[in-house]
């Protein structure tokens, strides 16, 4: 690997397209789409550079979602959000529209286990609100954080934030333990409707 | 909106669909060779006991586990191999118990250990449906330690199941940063290097007997050409970039009424290839070698509606005429191949020696492809209804607004800064809304105020229903006089035939004023021949913003019902116009006491020569005005709102942007698709027809959608409304079919023009061949021509629609009781945990505390005492809860 920025050959492609949900097409489109987020890096690196965060929030399709930083972290290796094109790949061919609702199930529950500790709890739910709000919140031309904090108030009420992380719990919680298992998310999730339509990114 | 979402968007989910298939169906198929193989090695590995013949494969590779390739399979084969170690993977879930309960190990340790017996990977507990408990049941924990290597393998396969539960079946992915609850995943690399090699493994496959292998490589060949073939058709996806921008900027939501189109086009093409292929093609080629003396046509006949559009020399109202002509479908057009009665009625024949053989029944093929039409839309219908169905398996999908709105709320596919805005502030909105509704639910109306709100909507719905039936009425009045104006038209435009005059004599304000004159004629004429076309349209425009506005005075407690209500009222209506449309042009033609056959018995004249064509140019009509209208109010609505509201301020103030009105727009779409579907067995070239429009309209409203409007509002949660839109597309094409199949059934043709001139009714030629055929079939095809059969076949189809239904019904029960078994479990569990702490620790159970309070102590230690303790047989149920793992 890493002889200039030349596409990949037919027997890597082949092996890629046997390891993602992506067809070789699609793999070349997902590397030029990857070089051109840092083509300094990928000329001196070669094709499989380490990108950090940042770089790769530079993709418009990541750019206006708030749980962005949380994907990256969630997929790469040391947990940084720094990722190789490798892991990109893997990243984006899970998150493609032909990644089976499983699979997207299992991302999801992962992005919003924001402590990680394999139960989806009634403060993880909180913050999964929190991040929605938040386009809404700094989409203002608002920035400091005061302001912010106001806006927030105005839309809503951390009140109101609980009882909604609340419901949910009540909603999903197939086992009554007071928070969301794996188990009782993946249940819950295959039975409505809109996720896997909405749970995908198309590069 | 969230409206509809992901229904029309056959590609990608068969895709995915089918996708899985196969890799359920490859896994069987290894499941196969799988054992074959662990049978043979079992004798070897006798004889090498305690030396791993290969670095263990952990059973998955692939994305995730997901592998849409042979390696699941090739690893499948590997790991059956009777070892006598298990390295478990890293972190990996499997808890062990010493002394033999394994439910899960934190670290590389092997199990040597155990009498377990699990239920093999796909036995998920069948009794609460959830995949991935698996069930352990302790057989005698007393046996203790087991020194036989035999047994161990035992062990190990289950383990091995055990920890691939739910794997090899669902395919799960597991987490790597987080601790996921039931295992770990791979990263690419990973993958990569586990997949080679299994290259390396491949040579195996030559172990396999012959035939094993011929079929391996069999169905490998298959998977991989429709893999291939799916591809194909996944690259040729049209408008794909399209629809991303959209659904970028505008949400998912809106880029549903794009994937309606692209449907819609898939349907049309196929009628416009059929069409073209089966009868335009063969009918232009015929009309011009095969013209049959008794058959050929005289071009007078075409002509249904006995024009009196006047052909001057004058070049204004030449001009003048064409278009008109062009756009009401009538005059020079009816003599084209656009209409049914253009068409041959001949066969192509070949003669050969003596005798004539028909090569193609042009009548027959005319009738066949006019109903394949609707067997085409009736399979894609159909092919999306199914679907949806095995998406919720007839279990009543609960509403978790909550959830739905938490946890799918946020749409990844958004791009646009401004659009995520917009739908945060949605979300908030719609959480807000459900949060009020879930407060007024307990909120109890005065027995006064109630009464008053269903007197004020039985007042709306009255004023709905005399609206929709005012305008029916006034546009059957239209009809009626359109069609009694033609009448007296053909019979006094005849005598004062103005191209007679001599126009060479006159002065050239004398012609001015014969062209005026005629212009306004024209004007005139368009008006009548038009009227009933522009009532329709119209209404189909006004209406549903007037349903709108009733629903706001309505007090409807929730939003969504307000928008479900209005949707209804708007479907019916546009329905109601086109069936009243159909239905008067059904009453105009129809054999006996019609219309056009009164007049026929009182002047003794036809008043259409062609009523197939009269059918034909009516629709066209329609056709054309709706989409004039559409362009019309799509100018008006958005592109001119949107160009004042940003250069006005005082506009801005007043009026808000355009917004996308999703269920409109499809209805809208429907609507126009229900004229095709009903002109296309009278003028063939409609699909083509269709197919234009449809393409036009995709471009124009992306084109406004990307710059005119704004998302929609309103989050709306109906589950059930993706099938509510193909249960709309199927009753049209159901309303349409009925009117084709009447007329098919019981018109009889013209007796000069079309396929089925001089035949006593149109389905004659299908009548024929199977007559020909003979015996069965026959008796068949008479006995279906009754009425009593149809009307038996309807209800045998409602009874096993009810039968079904019930039985949904009794399913939704079991769920709901399974349900509370789980909760009940999982109580029990906890107090077993309790219990058996207390056991150790000398306490007594605490009580009142409830689940997920439970103290967590050592679980090693709980463990330990729980296999002491336990001395019977007892069943765990495995809960991929970590709270239970060490």
């Amino acid at each position: 690997m890493g002889q200039g920025t030349s596409a990949y050959d037919q027997s890597e492609l082949a092996e890629f397209q046997d390891l993602t949900y992506f067809t070789k097409r699609e793999v070349l489109h997902v590397h030029k789409r990857f070089a051109e987020l840092a083509p300094e890096k990928v000329k001196q690196h070669g094709r499989n550079p380490t990108l950090t965060k940042e770089e790769i929030l530079l993709l418009p399709e990541l750019a206006a979602n708030p749980f962005k930083e949380r994907i990256l972290e969630v997929f790469s290796d040391a947990g940084d959000g720094n990722m190789n094109f490798e892991q990109f790949l893997d990243m984006m061919s899970q998150l493609s529209s032909k990644a089976p609702l499983e699979t997207k199930i299992d991302f999801a529950f992962k992005i919003y286990d924001f402590n990680e500790d394999g139960q989806i709890c009634e403060n993880d739910l909180q913050k999964v609100i929190l991040f929605l709000v938040q386009p809404a919140v700094t989409g203002a031309t608002l920035t400091s954080d005061e302001r912010n904090q106001v806006i927030k108030n105005s839309l809503i009420t951390d009140d109101q934030i609980k009882k909604l992380a609340q419901k949910v719990i009540n909603e999903m919680d197939m086992d009554d333990d007071g928070s969301i298992s794996y188990l009782d998310f993946k249940h819950g999730m295959s039975k409505l409707n809109g996720f896997e339509e909405s749970f995908k990114v198309t590069l | 909106m969230d409206f509809v979402k992901g229904l029309f968007d056959s590609d990608k989910e068969s895709d995915s669909g089918s996708a899985k298939k196969n890799r359920q169906k490859m896994n069987k198929n290894f499941d196969k060779a799988d054992k074959y193989n662990s049978k043979k090695k079992a004798k070897k590995d006798e004889d090498v006991t305690g030396v791993p013949r290969r670095p263990n494969r952990s059973n998955k590779v692939g994305p995730g586990a997901d592998v849409p390739d042979q390696s699941v399979a090739m690893n499948n084969l590997d790991s059956s191999e009777d070892m006598p170690e298990i390295p478990m993977r890293p972190k990996s879930r499997a808890v062990i118990l010493p002394s033999g309960l394994i439910i899960g190990s934190e670290d590389d340790s092997s199990v040597h250990t155990s009498t377990l017996s699990s239920h093999s990977s796909d036995s998920f507990n069948p009794r609460n449906g959830l995949p991935g408990l698996a069930r352990i049941e302790v057989e005698d924990v007393d046996n203790g330690l087991v020194e036989d290597d035999k047994k161990s393998s035992t062990v190990k396969r289950q383990v091995r199941t055990l920890d691939g539960a739910g794997r090899r079946k669902s395919s799960a992915h597991f987490g790597r940063s987080v601790s996921a609850p039931a295992g770990e995943k791979l990263s690419l690399a990973e993958r990569r290097t586990l997949r080679r090699a299994e290259r390396v493994g491949v040579v195996e496959k030559k172990q396999l007997p012959f035939f094993t292998r011929i079929a391996y490589e069999f169905t490998m060949g298959i998977q991989k050409t429709t893999r291939k073939i799916q591809e194909g058709f996944r690259n040729a996806q049209i408008w794909g970039p399209s629809i991303k921008e959209l659904e970028g900027n505008l949400g998912s939501g809106v880029s549903t009424y794009f994937r309606v189109l692209r449907w819609l086009l898939k349907i049309n093409v196929i009628s416009m290839v059929m069409a073209l292929g089966l009868i335009a093609t063969p009918g232009i080629w015929m009309n011009e070698h095969h013209d049959l003396p008794d058959t050929s046509l005289n071009k007078d006949d075409l002509n249904c509606t006995n024009p009196n559009f006047v052909e001057g020399n004058d070049t204004a109202a030449d001009v003048a005429n064409y278009i008109l002509q062009f756009l009401t479908g009538q005059g020079w057009m009816e003599g084209t191949a656009l209409y049914l009665g253009w068409y041959p009625a001949s066969n192509i024949t070949r003669t050969s020696g003596d005798t004539e053989k028909t090569t193609y029944n042009f009548p027959l093929a005319y009738l066949l492809v006019g109903l394949a039409y609707f067997l085409v839309a009736l399979m894609f219908i159909l092919n999306n209804i199914a679907r949806l169905f095995k998406k919720s398996a007839a279990e009543k999908i609960e509403t978790k607004t909550y959830s739905e709105l938490i946890l799918t709320g946020w749409d990844y596919t958004i791009q646009n800064k401004k659009t995520a805005q917009l739908r945060s502030t949605t979300v908030i909105k719609s959480l807000k809304e459900a949060l009020s509704n879930d407060a007024q639910k307990f909120v109890k109306i005065s027995f006064k105020k109630e009464i008053g709100i269903i007197v004020l909507r039985v007042c709306t719905n009255c004023v709905a229903v005399a609206a929709m039936i005012g305008t029916v009425f006034l546009y059957y009045r239209e009809v009626v006089r359109g069609t009694s104006e033609d009448a007296a038209n053909s019979t006094n435009a005849c005598g004062e035939k103005l191209e007679t005059a001599d126009f060479s004599n006159l002065t050239d304000i004398e012609i001015n004023e014969i062209s005026a004159e005629l212009i306004t004629r024209e004007l005139a004429r368009f008006w009548s021949s038009y009227s009933a076309s522009i009532i329709v349209s119209l209404s189909n425009i006004l209406f549903p913003i007037f349903f709108e506005f009733l629903g706001q005075y309505e007090f409807y407690r929730f939003q969504s019902t307000r928008i479900a209500i209005t949707m209804v009222r708007s479907f019916v209506m546009k329905l109601f116009s086109v069936c009243v449309f159909l239905y008067v042009l059904y009453q105009a033609t129809k054999p006996s006491g019609g219309i056009m056959e009164t007049w026929q018995r009182d002047n003794n004249t036809l008043l259409y020569n062609c009523w197939e064509n009269y059918i034909g140019a009516q629709l066209y009509q329609l056709c054309i005005i709706d989409f004039i209208v559409f362009c019309t109010s799509l100018f008006f609505s958005e592109v001119l709102r949107n160009i004042l509201i940003n250069n006005i301020k005082w506009f801005r103030s007043k009026v808000e942007q355009p917004e996308f009105n999703i269920p409109k727009e499809i209805l809208d779409l429907c609507y126009k698709q229900m004229i095709f579907w009903s002109a296309i067995f009278f003028s063939p070239l409609m699909c083509c027809v269709a197919v234009i429009e449809v393409i036009v309209i995709f471009y124009l409203r992306k084109a406004s959608a990307l710059r005119n409007v704004r998302p929609p509002q309103k989050v709306v949660l109906t589950s059930q409304s993706s099938s509510m839109v193909n249960a709309v597309f199927l009753v049209s094409l159901i309303f349409v079919f009925v009117f084709v199949g009447l007329v098919i059934f019981q018109f009889k043709p013209s007796a000069h023009c079309g396929p089925f001139r001089g035949k006593t009714k149109i389905h004659e030629p299908l009548g024929l061949l199977i007559e020909n055929s003979g015996g069965f079939k026959t008796y068949i095809y008479d006995n279906l021509k009754m009425t009593a059969v149809i009307v038996s076949i309807v209800i045998i189809v409602l009874l096993i629609i009810y039968y079904f239904k019930s039985l949904a019904a009794s399913r939704n029960l079991t769920i709901k009781l399974l349900r509370h078994q789980i909760k009940v479990e999982h109580v029990d569990k906890q107090f077993l945990i309790e219990h058996i702490k207390s056991q150790i620790t000398g306490k007594p159970v605490q009580e009142g505390k409830k689940d997920g309070t439970v103290s967590r102590m050592s679980h090693s230690q709980l463990s330990g005492e729980l296999a002491n303790k336990t001395k019977k047989n007892m069943t765990i149920h495995r809960y991929a809860n970590p709270s239970l793992k060490i």
